[in-house]
């Protein structure tokens, strides 16, 4: 490139890396003159930069046309069908955006790579929609601080990553045992301590669902595409309310960042469930706020209405509040709280995208995975199974309470399971072990990267080895969800 | 939006009792709290407030079980974050009144990090915080205020670290109001709970409210407590700290109050008209990403 540039008599300031857009673009085989357009869309005005530019970018087609030619044709693009309607957003954004059509009123935050853009975001956005953005003085402030506003009766929500969820784990045990509803977003990023907080990983799973004291009862979810950031986060926002319960949206720095271009959401049917308020309070007897009923939800009380007095409380209690450390009474407790896990698992199984399932219909082989390591899946499936190979895969999108029924019919169908993750210790492989008794090959990543597809299809080599199994030959139909 | 004005009474006058939950206190036999939790509910019916309009945030302490005893909306957090807490509840819903309650190590130690922040955010909640220089519930460890040489199990050969200014630390944090009571002199404290209340921003009240068990600050409140003087102005910043750092006296009263409105909910109410929200909606800003 640097020859290229001095031949040409282009440099850093104009038009030297426009080579290399021009070389990529003809790679992929993306049009010239649409990519002629942009850079007089972008430069329009500056005729003294224009030239250099566009010389550059001719430049770099020209030369990769010349010299590699056809030999990437596995690499064009194609044309796809103009959707002028379709979206350009990243995972960040998506995930601000969902938590908006969801109804969010209240965020508090604290800078952290890779989350502090939806904070940023939300700064912007969550005025015009009537809501309050803080940004807190650390973690545990922003935390506290939604779980105020939730407590007055507004959707509240926080974004951080790895290091700052550590920080709020005491206060999600608070907010369980509370039952306040709260979400916490978690981007995601690779390493213990400070690692690498530009780099992805799959890593913060066991955090999310055993981490911090004792065992308080939470909703981990775990979108897995861009466009899916959204779905999950409306999901998040409403599971938080109906269940009074903290709920831990995993994304990851991969994710976070992405830029992809999507079908646009269904905002006139954002699906929407309440919190269950107690009216106020008439006749004898006290309010009781954690009343035990059949599937562990009680009637929560605002703040503002009369008679119904009671106080949110963090030591064991009975159903009025009042701090009790009997014996009977704690277990009675915690039995009510945990409860609201199943009723969740129950409700949500019969929604829509609460999990994906792709592939063959009667597989050989099933890859079950989460988050965004699904989109190399999604390809080294598809691969497979045009060379006939009977692989499936099963993305749950709810890791605590995972949707144990399905995951058992597809993993009982298969002959053998692989787990790929992006961490060192196979968080989800070992939570399906020790919840579902599912056991798995596993295939972990900690490099900071996400999986590429050629990598997954290399473990499913190895699985189709080991267990002799052939390829049928025929190119399986492939089956989207 | 200010919790400031009282209510109209819309019922006969309340009194002190109606704000009295049915929970019994645990404190020990003469604990400085009971007379705190007595001047509190008598300030709420002074004011007439109705009680479904106050909300109490709570740090771990003994002073943390406060919201139980009253009969108010209450929430009993965790060590350290009353102030968020309370933060967060009003800014949930400004209509109410809302107070933080935390002892000196829940405020000085584990919740530090958070005063200068409240002070400078100044969202109007009243913070009071029961100081009686000693982690209580945890049976007598050396907090921030504890004086310097005081022997404890955890300090068995004395406390070693200097002894804690709160009303220095909040006067230089910016906080818009400061002011000191006690636990022995009710009808004052009555008084500086309603202010506290009244003033449109972040009010700290530090409370001298002795433990009797493991370190009893009576006699030391009752030789150096003075009214702070009528010649204060409590617009003056520098007179304030010069009472605050007085080790002779211990001063009563407001040292110093900032009543300009620039408190976060007038603020905020300054960035949505900035922002501007007529009519704008999820699909107004969903569709700024599109393709084209």
């Amino acid at each position: 490139m640097n020859q290229l540039a001095k031949e040409i008599g282009v440099g850093a300031k104009a038009g030297k890396n426009l080579i290399m857009i021009g070389a990529a673009a003809q790679v992929f085989g993306l049009s010239h003159e649409v990519a002629r357009q942009v850079v007089i869309k972008r430069l329009g005005k500056r005729k003294d930069l224009l030239e250099a530019n566009l010389l550059g970018l001719q430049t770099g087609y020209e030369w990769t046309e010349k010299n590699i030619g056809h030999a990437l044709d596995d690499l064009h693009l194609g044309v796809r069908e103009r959707h002028d309607e379709w979206l350009i957003v990243t995972g960040n954004q998506a995930l601000a955006m969902g938590a908006l059509a969801a109804g969010l009123k209240f965020f508090a935050g604290y800078p952290i790579t890779p989350a502090s853009d939806i904070m940023e975001f939300l700064a912007a956005e969550l005025p015009k929609f009537g809501g309050t953005m803080v940004q807190a003085e650390d973690e545990m402030a922003a935390l506290a601080m939604c779980m105020g506003a939730s407590y007055s009766g507004q959707r509240a929500m926080t974004a951080t990553s790895g290091p700052g969820m550590a920080l709020m784990l005491e206060l999600m045990g608070h907010a369980s045992m509370t039952e306040v509803p709260v979400v916490v977003a978690n981007v995601q990023r690779a390493g213990p301590s400070t690692g690498m907080p530009t780099k992805t990983a799959q890593a913060d799973l066991w955090m999310a669902v055993y981490g911090g004291n004792d065992e308080p009862p939470r909703i981990v979810i775990a979108p897995s595409t861009v466009r899916d950031c959204f779905v999950q986060t409306v999901n998040a926002i409403n599971m938080a309310e109906r269940y009074q319960i903290p709920v831990v949206i995993l994304s990851d720095q991969a994710l976070s960042s992405r830029v992809e271009t999507i079908e646009p959401w269904d905002l006139d049917n954002i699906p929407r469930l309440e919190r269950v308020v107690a009216g106020p309070h008439e006749g004898k007897g006290d309010y009781l706020r954690y009343r035990i009923t059949e599937d562990g939800i009680s009637p929560m009380a605002l703040p503002g209405t009369p008679g119904t007095y009671y106080t949110a409380e963090g030591l064991e209690h009975l159903e009025s509040g009042a701090p009790n450390y009997e014996p009977a009474q704690h277990r009675v407790m915690m039995d009510k709280r945990w409860r609201k896990l199943e009723t969740a698992y129950q409700e949500y199984r019969t929604w829509p995208d609460m999990w994906d399932r792709f592939g063959a219909d009667d597989p050989d082989v099933g890859v079950i995975c989460w988050g965004a390591t699904e989109g190399a899946v999604r390809e080294a499936v598809m691969r497979q199974n045009m060379r006939g190979r009977r692989v499936a895969a099963f993305v749950p999108k709810v890791l605590n309470p995972l949707p144990r029924e399905e995951l058992l019919d597809f993993a009982e169908a298969c002959k053998a399971v692989m787990v790929p993750e992006l961490n060192a210790r196979a968080q989800l492989a070992k939570l399906l072990l020790s919840e579902l008794r599912i056991e798995s090959e596993t295939l972990n990543k900690y490099e900071g990267l996400p999986f590429t597809p050629g990598e997954i299809e290399a473990k499913l080599d190895e699985i189709y080895r080991a267990l002799d199994l052939e390829p049928a030959g025929e190119a399986l139909e492939v089956m989207a969800k | 939006m200010v919790s400031t004005q009282v209510a109209e009474p819309k019922t006969e006058k309340r009194r002190p009792n109606d704000y009295k939950s049915n929970v019994k206190p645990i404190w020990c036999p003469g604990c400085g709290d009971y007379a705190v939790l007595a001047s509190f509910v008598r300030a709420l019916a002074d004011m007439n407030l109705p009680p479904e309009q106050v909300a109490i945030a709570s740090g771990i302490g003994c002073s943390g079980r406060f919201p139980a005893f009253a009969r108010v909306y209450g929430y009993h957090g965790v060590h350290g974050r009353p102030v968020p807490l309370a933060t967060g509840i009003k800014l949930g819903n400004p209509e109410l009144t809302v107070f933080a309650f935390g002892g000196d190590g829940d405020a000085f130690s584990i919740g530090a990090g958070h005063l200068p922040h409240a002070a400078i955010r100044n969202v109007d909640i009243t913070y009071v915080v029961l100081d009686n220089e000693i982690y209580g519930l945890t049976k007598g460890q050396p907090s921030p205020t504890t004086p310097t040489g005081h022997r404890t199990k955890a300090s068995p050969y004395g406390k070693v670290g200097r002894q804690a200014n709160p009303l220095m630390m909040m006067l230089s944090y910016g906080a818009s109001f400061v002011a000191r009571g006690n636990s022995s002199d009710p009808r004052t404290l009555t008084d500086l709970i309603i202010q506290a209340v009244r003033h449109p921003g972040f009010a700290f009240l530090q409370v001298y409210s002795p433990c009797v068990t493991f370190f009893d600050t009576y006699p030391m409140v009752k030789e150096k407590q003075t009214p702070i003087p009528d010649t204060h102005d409590p617009k003056d910043l520098y007179s304030a700290m010069r009472l605050a750092s007085d080790p002779d006296h211990l001063y009563m009263g407001v040292f110093y109050q900032d009543d300009a409105d620039d408190n976060y909910l007038s603020e905020m109410v300054k960035v949505s008209a900035k922002a501007g929200q007529n009519g704008y909606g999820i699909a107004d800003l969903v569709g700024r990403y599109q393709v084209d």
